[in-house]
């Protein structure tokens, strides 16, 4: 009687790929789901109106990231924003990283954002320069119009007017800064109002530098001469702002925190002051 | 273990055994309520009925979603690894019923999921998500059935019979 012949394989048995592979994506998974895992931030501002779960983060009109959840803070006195950062923008959050809400603006003089009309509201972001962090602190309006940096000085005048804060500051119609919060002065004869110059263009502020309110419209109507119409910028006349002009013989550097009166309207003769001054010098 | 009758069982319940361990360490699911997402694992879904005031339902999930497939696997992986040289055949084969029987209840975490799933989708006031820890978790139950099934309990009687001794 013939025995059959018993073939040993020195290979285990080709079903035990199935654990191999499984030990292969489960590893990818776990690898994928938490080491890739977004970064959490957390933002905080004053308020959270329009800002919901799902809310994007863009950084230059792309977006980086979403809102998951907002909560209250302890006090009730902010929101705090729970954010996640896409693993490949995780270098947008770091020390000074600003994060504010985009919304849409629309004014006489112009409209921004109107995207976000549409598509909501959103975060953007602005990255910072130092060591990569969590916790972030939100400003309640965008970078750009923040009043922080540069050459504050007050100017103080007898009515505000439509001086309102984050109008310009113009020099030859060229906006170099920004007005800040205005307060009534001690004697609440005056108005005072903070004006802060860009740094790079604080040169151009001297002790002997006027200043007037460019926002209005100076119609000179004359028996001979007829009507002579004056303004700055259109955007000005609109929005309201501030301009100076320094005299021919230019005075030392305005110092920080100096006042300087708020003429009603420029002197024809300012307008023509043109002394040359090297902004762009640095100290 | 190469020569064991029983490789399709082993290899499908190692391969159970590393399903197990994405399916309790990864979120499986996002659930959104009220503007607010919270993407949990089991053992956090656990704690949040725990504190939620509800330790009874926190019991029972624990026990069905956590305990049950880890107690499936280590019973199935005792019975196999006695199976050659079976004591107490008796033992072994109700240990190994049980399993199996339980087997058929398994998917009812992955049934809720999927369900809720489906049902709960009202955008930002309620919605669920499933997360990637439910597809461990499902093949985790998957394998260790499929392991269950092909192994044959006859086995761990071959020693009680006489005539089959030594073969």
């Amino acid at each position: 009687m013939e025995t059959p012949e018993v073939k040993k394989s020195h290979w285990p048995s080709p079903i035990w790929l199935v654990p191999l592979l499984s030990l292969i994506v489960a590893a990818w998974l776990l690898y994928d789901q938490l080491l890739q895992r977004d970064v959490q931030i957390e933002i905080s501002f004053e308020s959270g109106s329009g800002i919901k779960s799902g809310v994007e983060l863009r950084y230059r009109g792309v977006p980086v990231g979403s809102v998951d959840e907002i909560v209250l803070s302890e006090d009730l006195k902010t929101v705090i924003v729970h954010a996640s950062l896409n693993r490949d923008a995780e270098k947008l959050a770091r020390e000074n990283s600003k994060f504010w809400i985009v919304e849409p603006e629309l004014g006489i003089a112009g409209a921004r954002n109107l995207d976000t009309l549409v598509s909501g509201k959103y975060i953007a972001v602005e990255p910072g320069d130092g060591e990569p962090e969590k916790e972030f602190s939100g400003l309640e309006t965008p970078p750009d119009q923040q009043p922080d940096l540069g050459l504050k000085i007050t100017l103080v005048a007898n009515q505000l007017g439509s001086l309102k804060k984050g109008r310009h500051i113009y020099y030859r119609d060229l906006q170099v800064g920004t007005i800040g919060e205005s307060v009534l002065s001690e004697g609440s004869r005056f108005v005072e109002i903070q004006a802060i110059i860009k740094p790079e263009y604080s040169k151009l502020v001297r002790t002997n530098s006027v200043f007037w309110n460019s926002s209005g419209l100076t119609v000179d109507v004359g028996l001979f001469k007829g009507a002579e119409v004056q303004a700055s910028s259109l955007e000005n006349l609109l929005r309201g702002g501030i301009s100076f002009a320094t005299p021919p013989e230019p005075g030392p550097l305005a110092e920080e925190g100096r006042r300087f009166p708020l003429n009603r309207q420029a002197d024809d003769e300012w307008q023509e002051w043109a002394p040359i001054m090297k902004w762009r010098e640095s100290n | 273990m190469r020569d064991s009758p029983h490789a399709l069982s082993w290899s499908l319940l190692v391969a159970a055994m590393v399903w197990l361990i994405p399916a309790n360490l990864l979120p499986i699911m996002t659930i959104t309520q009220g503007g607010r997402s919270k993407t949990s694992t089991i053992a956090e879904g656990i704690w949040q009925l725990f504190e939620a005031g509800m330790p009874g339902i926190a019991i029972i999930v624990m026990v069905a979603s956590l305990l049950v497939p880890l107690f499936k696997v280590l019973v199935l992986a005792v019975v196999y690894w006695r199976a050659p040289g079976e004591t107490d055949p008796l033992l072994s084969t109700r240990a190994f019923r049980l399993v199996y029987w339980i087997g058929r209840w398994s998917m009812l975490d992955v049934f809720v999921v999927a369900l809720l799933a489906a049902l709960v989708e009202f955008g930002n006031l309620a919605s669920v998500k499933p997360e990637p820890g439910i597809l461990a978790f499902a093949m985790a139950v998957v394998l260790t059935m499929l392991s269950a099934h092909a192994f044959s309990p006859k086995q761990l009687w071959i020693k009680t019979i006489p005539d089959q001794r030594g073969v």
